[in-house]
């Protein structure tokens, strides 16, 4: 999937990747524009997942064990074709 | 004792565990491995793979009784006898940073909470002290806050949930070993270091 023409944008750059996002362990494959926020691939995923019964606030999104500022983009990150993130539930306040 | 039909739970424990085999190999890449699945039980271990070597930094067993009437129940384990562990021969833990994000951790610091907790009984175990897990909704000072407003809210308490939060808060801040030795004892004591800048809020 790497490098296809449909990964080029209306100017010919190739600025979209795919990513594996994992939404507790149900996988699914997100296109990604690597100059938009990581919020809209997050989106993307829990839609595609089903999991659209809490707002974006209570997930939360790693990568390489770091949590993702979902402001910030792919490209900030240096989120490469092909990784795989994970996005599961803030835990609730325990301790 | 199982008052939940055992049926039930066995096919709830199935789906939970071949949700899991799915994503095994991405799991596998970030140190999760599942050593052994037998109802109602499944056994993980976590490893920090960053580490030269890499360790098994915990393991754990999963509890499926009564599943998902009651949310799932974690017991640190020997990850090669599977015996139960106690909260000091557990090498992690379990933080959590409750402070301003952007700022410098002390890991003693108020900003940061233990979520590895365990009563002051000699018999008692330690457990992750979080909703969704069984031994959370168990205890006393959590009688508030049922099981059962959290149940089938996006897998909040399931096996991949569990599984996420085990590593968040177990795995991804360890960035060293922490030796200790003691000359002329003949005691070794290792540690697994935290790197406190990657406690995780």
């Amino acid at each position: 999937m790497k490098n296809d023409e449909s990964k080029k944008d209306d100017h010919g750059h190739n600025n979209q990747i795919v990513v594996k996002i994992v939404v507790n362990s149900t996988p699914t494959d997100v296109r990604v524009n690597i100059h938009t926020p990581l919020k809209v691939a997050v989106e993307k995923a829990l839609e595609q997942t089903g999991n659209t019964g809490r707002p974006l606030e209570d997930w939360e999104l790693t990568w390489r064990d770091k949590v993702l500022d979902l402001k910030k983009t792919a490209d900030d990150y240096g989120i490469p074709d092909g990784a795989e993130l994970f996005l599961s539930l803030r835990a609730g306040k325990g301790g | 004792m199982q008052f939940v039909d055992p049926e039930v739970s066995r096919k709830k424990f199935e789906q939970e565990i071949s949700l899991f085999e799915g994503v095994a190999d991405a799991q596998r890449r970030r140190g999760v491995i599942m050593l052994e699945s037998k109802f109602p039980n499944a056994c993980f271990a976590f490893s920090a793979t960053n580490l030269t070597p890499p360790a098994i930094a915990f393991a754990v067993r999963f509890n499926f009784d009564n599943y998902d009437l009651l949310p799932i129940s974690i017991k640190f384990i020997n990850p090669f006898t599977f015996e139960s562990l106690k909260q000091d021969q557990i090498p992690v833990q379990f933080l959590r940073n409750i402070g301003p994000p952007d700022q410098p951790i002390n890991p003693l610091s108020p900003q940061v909470q233990a979520l590895l907790q365990q009563e002051p009984s000699p018999e008692a175990l330690p457990f992750l002290c979080i909703p969704g897990v069984r031994e959370y909704h168990d205890h006393p000072a959590h009688s508030g806050d049922s099981w059962l407003l959290h149940r089938k809210n996006c897998s909040e308490g399931s096996l991949g949930y569990l599984i996420d939060k085990l590593h968040q808060y177990g795995i991804s801040s360890i960035g060293s070993y922490n030796v200790l030795v003691q000359v002329q004892a003949s005691a070794f004591q290792a540690r697994l270091g935290l790197n406190p800048q990657s406690i995780p809020i």
